[in-house]
């Protein structure tokens, strides 16, 4: 087999690549568990924050206050319901919520990565549960939702959709 | 695949459908209900309290025992197991502490009561000694009745000392030894049961009624060593109490003073530690001065001219410059020597004259062997008569050994020789 010039070129260049390319690939940690086993309900501070001792987060509830009730102050001196997802996204919402937010952490920041619509009136007692792979949403009797960071799973009762 | 999923996630919301109820709720139940179970093992008190709670810990772990996973992490690093474990263990402490607090209330109720029934019988015996006292000063007493007085008197103000140590001790005793432990509540519920009980003025009052015995009486030298004994005993006591005493007082006054200061000073004839203190320094004073007069009498009435003492240093700067002119003069001291100080101070005095309030054991062995350089010089004709006796003794058994028996005639044989 006759080797060219080109093609003796070409398989230098694959050789390289094939030493480089995995040099330069992400280091990562895979089965990764975030989740935190109870919801953390938290009360937002006159300044329109909240803080959450054990887990050490703290943002500045103003903007989704805005979002979700047209009022960036809204939420003051009231209680909002945090848990984190066993594969690390926020999931966030209160009593007179109509959605669940789910936030992705970045750099001194929450990203909003979906919005469940869960209620058309508002919800009444809502409560956040880990249940392994799923977080649970519970009002009351009327309502048990399970979702995922992408999904959303009702029960028979509820008018939980996605949007 | 999705609708498998969607269909297992729908069962499972089924199954547990009437189940529902958040995570966040159950930790915080238990959590409250754990605290309030640990706030009420830690004050109970009584038998029931006591017996209701383990039935409460037993209900509050059969209630989560199903969330123990979730309650573990929800406190992590506790464990469910360790939190339940913890809360049995401090109950088993509670239980002790309560039965131990219970025990000691019967106590303290039975020191009360003792408190009634000694104060009862405190007064029954401070009216005997005024009227033992009295009769004590009436001078239409026999020997024989002055003595049985003395005797009954002694046993009465002995008898009230104990009753008063007694009373001490049920005051005391519920506080424990050491007085810096005891809260500022303790110390001044300390200072009220004194004042109540009137107990410093109780044991200033023993030493006035030795004061007053001591005035009423001449005493027989071997009385003295009992009552130096016992003054030595309340002293001990006493130093023993007093700052106990005076810190409750202190805290009881500041308190009442309103300045809640514990160094406040209370002026020396109002404290009532100052009054004992006095009392019992003229104690001490007239047991000393009753001493030394009955020792002087010994000499007066002997018509030995000593120089008059009144205490310790008197007596033997007296005793010492007595024997030094005896001896310079080369008198007969015989009464000094034989009938007072061995017949008398060596037989009677010696065991009150060696307490430590008068003599002391050095000093009155120092004494005694200056009284014994009298005996130096002199010829004691004991021993003349005792080698007397013995030369004859020795001679009489000589002559018993070395006589000679006297010989007994054989009669003369009455038979013819054949």
């Amino acid at each position: 087999m006759k080797i060219t010039l080109q093609s003796a070129k070409a398989l230098i260049l694959m050789v390289g690549l094939g030493f480089l390319l995995p040099a330069c690939s992400t280091f990562t940690l895979q089965q990764v568990d975030f989740g935190w086993p109870v919801e953390s309900v938290l009360k937002v501070k006159d300044n329109n924050t909240v803080a959450e001792g054990r887990y050490a987060i703290a943002f500045n509830i103003a903007p989704l206050a805005a979002r979700e009730f047209q009022d960036s102050t809204a939420l003051k001196g009231k209680e909002i319901r945090l848990l984190r997802s066993n594969e690390g996204l926020y999931f966030l919402t209160g009593p007179n919520f109509k959605y669940v937010y789910v936030m992705t952490p970045g750099a001194s920041e929450l990203k909003l990565w979906n919005t469940f619509e869960v209620s058309k009136t508002g919800l009444k007692h809502p409560v956040l549960n880990q249940r392994d792979p799923y977080v649970e949403l519970i009002d009351g009797k009327e309502m048990r939702v399970l979702m995922t960071s992408d999904d959303i799973v009702k029960d028979a009762d509820s008018r939980a959709e996605k949007h | 695949m999705k609708i498998l999923r969607l269909a297992i996630l729908v069962f499972t919301v089924a199954t547990v459908g009437f189940a529902q109820q958040s995570d966040f709720e159950i930790k915080e139940r238990f959590k409250s209900m754990y605290d309030e179970l640990k706030r009420d093992i830690d004050s109970v008190k009584t038998a029931e309290q006591i017996a209701m709670i383990p039935n409460r810990i037993s209900g509050l772990e059969t209630e989560f025992v199903g969330h123990k996973d979730l309650i573990g992490a929800a406190f992590y690093p506790e464990t469910f197991e360790n939190m339940m474990t913890r809360l049995k263990d401090q109950f088993a402490l509670a239980e002790t502490k309560a039965t131990t607090i219970q025990t000691q209330g019967t106590r303290i109720g039975e020191l009360e009561s003792q408190l009634v029934i000694l104060n009862t019988e405190l007064a029954r015996l401070n009216s005997e000694r005024e009227e033992l006292i009295a009769k004590l000063r009436s001078a239409n007493n026999s020997a024989a009745q002055q003595q049985d007085i003395v005797r009954r008197l002694t046993a009465n103000l002995q008898a009230k000392d104990k009753l008063v140590n007694a009373m001490i001790d049920s005051i005391f005793l519920p506080f424990g030894k050491n007085m810096e432990s005891l809260t500022e509540v303790q110390t001044d519920a300390l200072g009220k049961k004194l004042e109540k009980t009137n107990i410093v003025t109780r044991i200033a009052d023993i030493a006035q009624d030795n004061v007053k015995f001591l005035e009423a009486t001449n005493l027989e030298p071997k009385d003295y060593s009992t009552l130096v004994n016992q003054y030595e005993q309340f002293r001990n006591r006493w130093n023993g109490l007093r700052e106990r005493v005076n810190m409750a007082f202190e805290a009881s006054n500041a308190k009442a003073a309103g300045k809640g200061k514990k160094d406040q000073t209370v002026p020396a004839d109002e404290n009532p530690v100052g009054r004992v203190d006095a009392s019992l320094a003229e104690w001490q004073n007239k047991l000393n001065s009753s001493v030394w007069a009955g020792v002087m009498r010994e000499f007066s009435s002997r018509s030995v001219a000593v120089h008059p003492f009144t205490d310790a240093q008197s007596f033997s700067a007296s005793i010492r410059a007595y024997v030094d002119s005896a001896k310079a003069a080369g008198g007969d001291t015989k009464a000094f020597d034989d009938e007072i100080w061995v017949q008398r101070i060596e037989k009677e005095w010696k065991p009150t004259l060696e307490k430590d309030i008068l003599l002391g054991k050095t000093e009155y062995a120092s004494l005694d062997r200056k009284v014994a350089e009298l005996r130096e010089n002199k010829f004691d004709w004991k021993i003349v008569f005792w080698v007397v006796n013995g030369i004859v003794i020795v001679l009489v058994a000589w002559w018993l050994f070395n006589r000679k028996p006297k010989k007994v005639q054989q009669p003369v044989s009455q038979n013819p020789k054949v």
